[in-house]
């Protein structure tokens, strides 16, 4: 007999239920929420006091400890930000006890009151995992305004390719690298302005976890890592709010109860259409328009204790005209839209399900008209997807997940010339992944995860098995050493500029282009032994095979074969990351060094050598750090050090002098190795403070003043040749000065 | 703990004073530019050197004079079949053949041989010139500057082995005033004089080919940088114009690839850089008018 992966999902949820009725150990389960808000917490820790018994909440803060002997019990919850909470218990023989609890958050962070540790909530960091708290976003310092990616790009192993760019590079990747979620929905784009900001509104978001590498069986289709980013569920207890003024963007947030659940919305938009208005009045070659918006919006159903529904959604775009004279116009329009409808559902204590109906799409619209010649793409991706995953502990040393994923995959990419199509493309894939595995503590010393994920991609029926492991082994009750292994495959690879994402294009792997696949190596080392202090070191090493990215020479692709336009390689990374965190008390942040190597090499360029991309960065450092002056003012500070970027030393110069297409001299740069010269080292020093007030004592409110480039230092982006000059002149083309930013928010 | 803080210190020190991917320096190279044109003489030949980046190019210390060179014309098997010498009239590095009676052929393959008197290099380079083609018909040579009515133009395809044919549309102003340039063009910061002959970049036949024997042009406004008087010159190109020129651009940037990463330019040339290129054309007039 065949099963087919739905099938198999029925089985294994049928042997979970069959399993935890003829269990006889008792269990608890429930989910954790905040208390003010009734907002669930994910990753908030269980512990059964005076056992080595404990769990943690999962994305929908739900959690589970399975195979507790029959007894009374202290449990004890616990989340950083959160007064712990014990719950006392009696336990009989194969009872299923559920328990919902609320944890009441503190307040300020100071000398009167100060949040202890939470060294279990730590141990459970998994190797390559890191997590970034939506106030850290809020607070860190960031051009014109708050920033997830920015604030991601702060950790170790995580790099900017520059202050223009939000992408992230992580352990060596490049952007295409890393999958992004938002409420397990697939974003495409997450841009704003062009790649000056990602699309995440921090007033939404609840959690952002971040896989840099070794990630898990869950997760899948990216060869490096995961940036995985939940929307909040919206405020269960009361109406509440936000209005944030901004110098770029200012924003609005309303979140609330109703009768069977909650609810919330919020929309960000720039808000520099008077700023243009003055300077179209004073400078040629001002856009006409120049705006981007985003909106999101969450319905949360409880319907009973054990089916919770939600439907969320996410619409943004950014848009700008720009009239440059006569006969020249630019226009593009760029965005994404997701939507996700999500049911979880509790089958018995120990057995959690979630399924989730997905859709996403980005587009872009580029039209330029030039000299009464327009230009113009119209580039879209569609994914619809279906997700079901089950978790079952069957005791409480097993836990295991499955699941399935199946979807359709459309990218539609049709240019028009002159009023003509010049090309036309339409590749549609279905793809289906199945994933199990399983998380095992055989005893106190051990956590042993271990898993395997299958891909297929249907238009080039390809079939692909990832195995995944991953270790823990506590040296003692505070230190812990790591080892992760997976095998990862890519289909997608986006057509990109690190300058300018408004044009991104995503391509598939096809006939003649198989999947890029590579294996990861991590091997990290825990520490959490001094109060409030964590170390954390890793080293990883990945492999980067069958790489394909649109082939830089490729020039007009009409008529060619879809495998000539690609360009395949190979490539390798490298590192060790370190990381010294204070997560509380009254100065808080972290400090954090990567040294890193990647190298890519392409048949057919740098005479077939490995060379290091421009956003290779050898050492990066930095340093966040927040301290709470008193009940009202907190200061904060970010100080960044790097290696400078890799850049190509232009070394000779041939020139066409009879150029039978133009009447100009034709410059042939001759160059050495690709990218075997250095930019000067990049560091940066950027200061932020903010003040709580009363807003004429109708809300809460907040002001925040910050100066990015406190000492303007002029870190060189690239180098510009001016070949009208004899000898050629080099131009630095410079990133930020000093840029001084103020907002104001109130919260009721 | 601070005993490991030290050894991961050293580690990292040890680990970046090595330098693992030096960066080369200068070396002169010998620098090529020849065209073959269908139904043309055999063109000339210029041989340089390339030059410093960071010092002034004057192009008297550059020529290279007193080399051999020679153009093979080859048969289908690679056997030379003819050989041309070439002379150097001046000593300019520019080297010329007084065969004018001997006419570049269509889809036949050249093979450019250089070496020297007093040294061991040789220089060695193949074109294969593209299929000749001709204007079949055109529609009304007198326009009104981006009217309804854009150019039209019919050519017999060019034919290349192994691939479709690759074309660059050029635009020559024959009564070029500064007074006369359109819109656009007048707006772009170039110098008059380089605006006289403009290109629009390497376009594939398949954006254009109606069947196996016909080209139709719709010839888009942004090719007419003057009014009056235009020649427009389709060329279909070898493959050595074509990587040349596909490289080339990239250098310049606007590709995938990020700012500051300069690739080299494909050149098709053994023993030095540069370009010997082929290509077919056809001409046709137009008289743009001003609205």
């Amino acid at each position: 007999m065949i099963l087919n992966k739905g099938s198999l999902l029925l089985v294994i949820l049928s042997l979970a239920i069959w399993y935890d009725i003829q269990a006889q150990d008792a269990s608890i389960s429930g989910y954790i929420s905040d208390n003010t808000t009734g907002e669930t917490l994910i990753s908030a820790n269980v512990q059964i006091l005076e056992t080595n018994l404990g769990s943690t909440s999962n994305t929908s803060g739900y959690y589970t400890v399975s195979g507790i002997p029959p007894g009374s019990y202290e449990i004890r919850y616990s989340y950083i930000g959160y007064e712990s909470h014990i719950e006392e218990v009696e336990l009989s023989p194969g009872e299923r006890h559920r328990i919902d609890v609320d944890l009441i958050p503190v307040g300020m962070v100071l000398d009167d009151f100060i949040v202890e540790s939470d060294r279990e909530r730590e141990a459970m960091r998994s190797i390559g995992r890191a997590e970034v708290s939506t106030e850290l976003i809020k607070q860190v310092p960031s051009v014109l305004q708050a920033d997830v990616f920015r604030s991601i790009q702060l950790l170790p192993g995580v790099k900017a390719a520059s202050d223009f760019s939000s992408g992230l590079y992580i352990r060596g990747g490049s952007p295409d690298q890393t999958l992004i979620l938002l409420d397990r929905t697939t974003v495409y784009n997450p841009t704003h302005f062009f790649g000056f900001f990602s699309t995440f509104n921090p007033d939404a978001i609840k959690d952002v976890r971040l896989y840099k590498g070794g990630y898990p069986a869950e997760y899948g289709g990216r060869l490096g890592s995961v940036v995985d980013i939940y929307n909040k569920d919206g405020n269960r207890n009361e109406l509440s709010g936000t209005v944030s003024l901004g110098m770029l963007s200012s924003r609005a947030m309303i979140e609330g109860p109703y009768s069977k659940g909650s609810y919330i919305l919020a929309v960000r938009r720039s808000t520099l259409e008077p700023v243009l208005a003055v300077l179209q009045n004073t400078y040629d070659n001002i856009p006409s328009s120049f705006y981007f918006y985003d909106l999101n919006a969450k319905v949360n159903l409880d319907l009973n204790n054990n089916n919770r529904f939600s439907f969320s959604a996410y619409t943004g775009q950014d848009d700008v005209a720009f009239p440059f004279g006569d006969d020249l116009d630019i226009n593009l329009t760029y965005g994404n839209r997701t939507a996700s409808a999500n049911w979880t559902h509790v089958f018995s204590n120990n057995v959690f399900t979630n399924f989730t109906f997905t859709g996403s799409q980005y587009f872009n619209y580029p039209f330029f008209e030039i000299g009464g010649t327009s230009l113009e793409r119209r580039n879209f991706v569609y994914d619809f997807s279906g997700k079901g995953d089950i978790e079952w502990l069957p005791s409480n040393s097993h836990s295991i997940q499955t699941g399935i994923w199946l979807g359709n995959l459309i990218l539609k990419l049709n240019d028009r010339f002159d009023g003509s199509e010049s090309f036309n493309t339409r590749n549609q894939t279905n793809y289906a992944t199945f994933y199990l595995q399983d998380t095992w503590r055989p005893n106190a010393l051990w956590n042993i995860n271990f898993g395997v994920r299958g891909n297929y991609f249907s238009n080039n029926h390809d079939i692909r098995l990832d195995p995944r492991l991953s270790l823990e082994y506590y040296l003692t009750s505070n230190t812990r050493l790591q080892l992760a292994y997976g095998r990862y495959n890519q289909f997608l690879t986006l057509i990109t500029n690190e300058a300018f994402s408004g044009f991104d294009v995503w391509l598939m792997t096809d006939e003649g282009v198989s999947p890029a696949y590579g294996d990861q190596f991590v091997f990290g080392f825990k520490n959490s032994s001094f109060d409030n202090f964590n170390i954390e070191i890793e080293a990883y090493y990945r492999t980067m095979r069958d790489l394909f990215e649109l082939d830089p020479f490729s020039g007009d692709v009409a008529g060619r074969e879809y495998q000539d336009i690609f360009r395949f390689g190979k490539g390798y990374a490298t590192g060790l990351e370190f990381l010294f965190q204070k997560e509380v008390g009254r100065l808080s942040g972290f400090l954090s060094y990567t040294f890193g190597l990647t190298r890519r090499q392409f048949d057919g360029f740098n005479n077939n050598e490995y060379y290091p991309p421009k956003y290779d960065r050898t050492n990066d450092f930095n340093i966040v750090g927040s301290y709470a002056l008193s009940k009202r003012w907190n200061a904060m500070a970010v100080l960044s050090y790097a290696t400078g970027q890799a850049y190509t030393q232009p070394l000779g110069r041939g020139i066409l002098r009879d150029d039978p297409f133009s009447n100009n001299i034709v410059d042939a740069v001759v160059v050495g190795k690709m990218n075997a010269s250095r930019l000067p080292a990049y560091h940066r020093l950027d200061i932020g403070m903010s003040r709580k007030g009363s807003f004429f004592g109708l809300a809460d409110s907040e002001l925040q003043l910050q100066v990015i480039n406190v000492y303007s230092r002029r870190n060189i982006w690239f180098y510009n040749y001016r070949f009208d000059e004899n000898p050629i002149e080099r131009d630095e083309i410079a990133l930020l000065p000093i840029l001084p930013t103020v907002s104001y928010t109130i919260n009721f | 703990m601070k005993r490991l803080l030290i050894q991961l210190s050293l580690f990292a020190l040890i680990i970046t004073s090595c330098e693992l991917y030096e960066q080369d320096e200068y070396r002169e190279k010998y620098f090529v530019e020849s065209y073959l044109v269908e139904g043309e003489p055999l063109p000339r030949i210029r041989l340089t050197t390339t030059a410093s980046f960071d010092t002034e190019y004057i192009p008297s210390e550059n020529y290279v004079t007193g080399a051999n060179v020679l153009v093979h014309l080859l048969d289908d098997n690679d056997e030379r079949v003819a050989t041309y010498v070439y002379r150097e009239p001046s000593n300019i590095g520019v080297y010329v053949t007084y065969r004018n009676e001997v006419i570049v052929q269509s889809e036949r393959t050249y093979e450019l041989e250089i070496t020297f008197p007093d040294s061991d290099d040789t220089i060695s380079a193949r074109t294969t010139v593209p299929g000749e083609f001709e204007l079949l018909s055109s529609g009304k040579d007198t326009l009104l500057y981006q009217s309804s009515e854009q150019f039209t133009a019919t050519y017999s395809a060019s034919y290349y082995p192994g691939r479709q044919s690759y074309y660059i549309f050029a635009t020559r102003a024959l009564d070029p005033e500064n007074y006369s340039l359109t819109p656009f063009w007048k707006m772009a910061d170039n110098e008059q004089s380089s605006l006289t002959l403009i290109n629009s970049g390497i376009i594939n036949e398949d954006n254009y080919q109606v069947d196996d024997q016909e080209l139709i042009l719709r010839f888009p406004w942004l090719g007419i940088a003057y009014y009056g008087p235009n020649e427009i010159i389709t060329y279909a190109i070898d493959d050595n114009i074509y990587d040349f020129y596909r490289s080339q651009s990239v250098q310049l940037g606007g590709s995938t690839l990020s700012p500051g990463e300069i690739p080299n330019i494909i050149y098709n040339i053994e023993g030095g850089i540069g370009l010997f290129g082929s290509m077919a054309g056809a001409k046709v007039r137009v008289f743009v008018d001003e609205p």
